[in-house]
């Protein structure tokens, strides 16, 4: 590994003054995430409303950053470190939201249910939801790979096979579409019947698994105890909507981890569409109009429940940022870095690329899904518009100006754009009551505009600074 | 004619002028991608741009046509000839030649250009003559933004990482978006689509063929026809070619590189520029985030037909609307699945072939 290095020695002179390092050590990102995570709990932070230690408003701003650290960083490892561009972390982020959301108050009440969070009361029912799920998703893929590696076995298959198969398929089920009217798959026999006996025996074996399961999961409810169910519930939750999402990226990453730079940019886009598609046609998650999730509250009395959600949202965030920080600094960290830079050279020194790669992009996807559940659970309800190619896209934003590569950059950048948006939003509230006029209706302007500001900057800023703002310097070399 | 085929006849004719549609804004996104290997992610937006020109020339174009000079050759007539001139200059082959090349210019603008009149001036509604003007105004102001887009955001990048190209492009596409956001409003508005008595060209054993569709598909041929000529007839066209082979080389053989890409965008524009007002006679609803999806659907398409390919794109394009049609009227529910299908291609092709149906071979170097 002594070629990779972690930083090739090819500083070009040139142009070294831009990219210095602004963000000198860790204690830059340090500073500005405990001011963030800190000051909602000063009296009176902003406007002196008088909530006590506790300021709604900031609150909320510190937890959406703090999600969105989770996010960004985990899409750092992607980006950044393994140099695998993806413009579909929205996708991963959606399957973490929607298991969690889904199986909480679905599979997580009525166990005793004696008040009115009857959702968060029953742990061992959400990990039955999980495990079966899990267990179902992972005998699928199972059968589905074997009978790809059977096909494999049984000769020489042409290169083209597939391209013709999927051709002559598509054509059947045009002719058969069109000859029979409106009803899809009428003929018993052929690929539409084995697709449908396929997910007859997938659902089928989902039932039993959570039939047999009721008893062992009503005794891991019971075993745990009441006060510690909420957070049982929650834990769950999260670790099986980053599981989940971990899969789907094993899923997604080792076909189209083949595809380099653009096109893998434009593989993982239509990836997240679909995903979002899918959502958008499942009756049980909502369809277009959305699902309700139960958000996570102990105290329903009003602006409080941000209170116990905190430590959740910055112990995750931390979480992910130590295993990306210290993944990066691993051999396997080294690896992948040296495979951003050269994958040709890479593979050369014995690194194997392909699994790198995808175990970047599946550890990657899990800390998405992780940070998409406890979105899910911070707003309460979630819906596919808020997992489209604009989440992607704000993320990938995060990571590049923080610097591809850089952690503590991408924090501080991270931070930075979070705030930046409710900043404008706020401008004119912010304005004290002797400001000029013109001051205030500049604040409504921006405010107006903030959108337009906001992406006007992203161009200049890359313009500027194409290794990104906030990077040690050691980001990818230009 | 049984049902069945009346029903399919049908939708491949809408199916034929969605891909028109989708076939002018691939064919920008294939140029631009053939020339500088960039994802032009703004693309979909100058589209949205085009359609919105399209709509204020709309609203307001009709007091404008009330100018009875519209209907007069002396108007069109030099339009045309600047056009053709455009078009057809050859830059200094001797002066006999260019004597030539210019009267038969000028014979062409004077037929186009009396054409033209005489159908603006035969109109007894403004509806189609709206839809002439605001497809010029759509064109000029979408080739002049497409213009600064290469020259403000992406030629100073373009020594530098892909990516870096590819995350402006989005930049550019957001400040698109949220500045038409800003300007046109969030809210869709309706277009004034040209009013007809009957909106069918004819009708034949149940089938019909509407006014709108024909001339979308119309447009489109003539438009193809034309870039067909500029890329295969023209020196331009041999430039670009040259630069879309081999950069660097290109740059070494006299070609002025950075007029080529800039033309390459122009063109493109131009072309994005048509496919928004067709389509907001089509479907008369314009809003400041309707390029989004389109684009990228749009991108798909010149990916299934290979990318930096233009008959790939036209034929994605084709390909990718009567496909999109077809799940919309014969799958159940197909109208919830019509993105999904266009990103399930994308995926399929990005995995079988990922130079697409007519894409060479890429051969990478070390």
């Amino acid at each position: 590994m002594s070629v990779a290095g972690g930083q090739l020695p090819l500083e070009t002179p040139v142009r070294r003054h831009l990219s210095a390092p602004l963000v000198a050590n860790w204690w830059v990102p340090l500073a500005v995430v405990l001011v963030v995570a800190l000051a909602p709990w000063v009296e009176g932070g902003r406007g002196l409303l008088g909530m006590g230690g506790w300021d709604k408003f900031w609150a909320q701003i510190a937890i959406v950053v703090g999600i969105n650290l989770t996010l960004a960083m985990s899409l750092q490892l992607i980006n950044g470190i393994a140099g695998q561009f993806s413009l579909g972390h929205a996708g991963f982020m959606a399957v973490g939201a929607y298991i969690g959301g889904y199986a909480v108050p679905t599979h997580g009440g009525k166990l005793g249910a004696e008040d009115e969070m009857v959702a968060w009361v029953h742990p061992g029912g959400v990990l039955l939801y999980v495990v079966a799920l899990g267990v179902v998703t992972v005998a699928t893929a199972g059968v589905v790979f074997g009978l790809y590696k059977l096909v494999g076995l049984l000769g020489r298959v042409h290169k083209r096979g597939p391209a013709v198969v999927f051709g002559v398929l598509l054509a059947w089920l045009v002719v058969d579409i069109v000859t029979k009217g409106k009803s899809a798959g009428s003929n018993p026999l052929g690929a539409i019947a084995a697709l449908g006996w396929g997910s007859a025996a997938v659902t089928g074996s989902f039932d039993w698994i959570m039939l047999r399961g009721v008893g062992a999961a009503e005794w891991v409810s019971g075993v745990t105890p009441a006060g510690y169910r909420q957070p049982a519930c929650l834990v769950v939750s999260l670790l099986g909507g980053g599981v989940m999402a971990a899969m789907a990226g094993l899923v997604v990453g080792l076909p189209t981890l083949r595809l380099r730079g653009d096109y893998l940019a434009i593989a993982t886009l239509g990836v997240s569409e679909l995903i979002r598609t899918t959502i958008t046609n499942s009756g049980p998650l909502g369809r277009a109009t959305g699902l309700s999730v139960p958000t996570y509250s102990v105290d329903a009395e009003a602006g409080v429940s941000a209170v116990y959600f905190f430590p959740w949202v910055y112990g995750v965030a931390i979480l992910t940022i130590l295993v990306v920080w210290r993944i990066q600094h691993s051999p396997k960290g080294r690896a992948l870095q040296c495979l951003r830079e050269d994958e040709i050279a890479a593979g050369a020194v014995g690194i194997d690329v392909t699994a790198h790669k995808v175990l970047a992009f599946v550890i990657g996807a899990g800390l998405a899904g992780m940070g998409g559940a406890l979105f899910a659970h911070y707003i309460g309800y979630i819906n596919p518009k808020q997992f489209d190619l604009t989440k992607s896209i704000e993320l990938v934003v995060m990571v590049t100006l923080g610097g591809l590569g850089s952690v503590p950059g991408t924090i501080v950048a991270t931070v930075l754009l979070s705030l930046f948006q409710p900043a404008l939003q706020t401008a004119n509230q912010w304005m004290p009551a002797w400001a000029p006029g013109w001051a205030t209706s500049g604040a409504e302007l921006l405010n107006k505009y903030r959108l337009v500001i906001y992406s006007l900057l992203l161009i200049v800023a890359i313009l500027v600074r194409s290794r990104g703002w906030l990077s040690f310097g050691r980001g990818k070399k230009a | 004619m049984p049902d069945w085929l009346q029903n399919l006849i049908q939708t491949l004719i809408l199916g034929l002028s969605i891909g028109a549609i989708y076939a002018l804004i691939a064919v920008g996104y294939t140029m631009v991608y053939g020339v500088l290997r960039l994802i032009n992610f703004a693309h979909g937006d100058v589209y949205m741009v085009g359609a919105m020109t399209a709509y204020f020339v709309g609203t307001a174009g009709f007091t404008v046509l009330s100018w009875p000079w519209w209907g007069s050759p002396l108007l069109w007539a030099p339009v045309f000839g600047a056009v053709f001139l455009a078009v057809f200059y050859g830059g200094g082959k001797g002066w006999a030649l260019e004597a030539v090349r210019a009267f038969f210019v000028a014979a062409a603008a004077l037929v186009f250009g009396g054409l033209i009149s005489l159908w603006i001036g035969s109109m007894d509604k403004p509806g189609w003559a709206g839809v002439g003007l605001a497809l010029v105004a759509a064109m000029v102001v979408c080739g002049a933004l497409g213009m600064l887009i290469e020259l403000l955001a992406y030629r100073p990048l373009r020594s530098s990482p892909r990516i870096n190209s590819l995350i402006t492009a989005i930049g550019v596409s957001m400040l698109l978006m949220y500045g038409g956001q800003a300007v046109f409003g969030a809210t869709p508005k309706a277009f004034p689509a040209p009013v007809m008595d009957n909106p069918f060209l004819f009708q034949v054993g149940g089938i019909s063929l509407g006014k709108i569709d024909a001339m979308i598909i119309g447009v489109t041929l003539v438009l193809m026809l034309v870039l067909r000529h500029i890329v295969l007839h023209t020196r331009t066209g041999l430039a670009l070619r040259a630069v879309s082979h081999r950069f660097d080389t290109a740059s070494l053989m006299g070609i002025h590189i950075d007029r080529i890409v800039s033309l390459t965008f122009v063109l493109g524009s131009v072309l994005a520029a048509a496919a928004g007002v067709l389509i907001a006679c089509k479907f008369p609803s314009v809003n400041p985030l309707m390029g989004l999806m389109m684009g990228l659907k749009a991108f798909v398409a010149a990916v299934l037909g290979g990318i930096g390919n233009i008959a790939g794109a036209v034929l994605g394009a084709v390909l990718l609307g009567l496909i999109e049609v077809m799940v919309n009227t014969y799958v159940p529910g197909g109208s919830q699945w019509k993105d999904g299908v266009a990103f399930a291609i994308l995926i399929a092709v990005l995995l079988i072939k990922p130079s697409g149906l007519l894409g060479g071979k890429a051969i990478e170097k070390v």
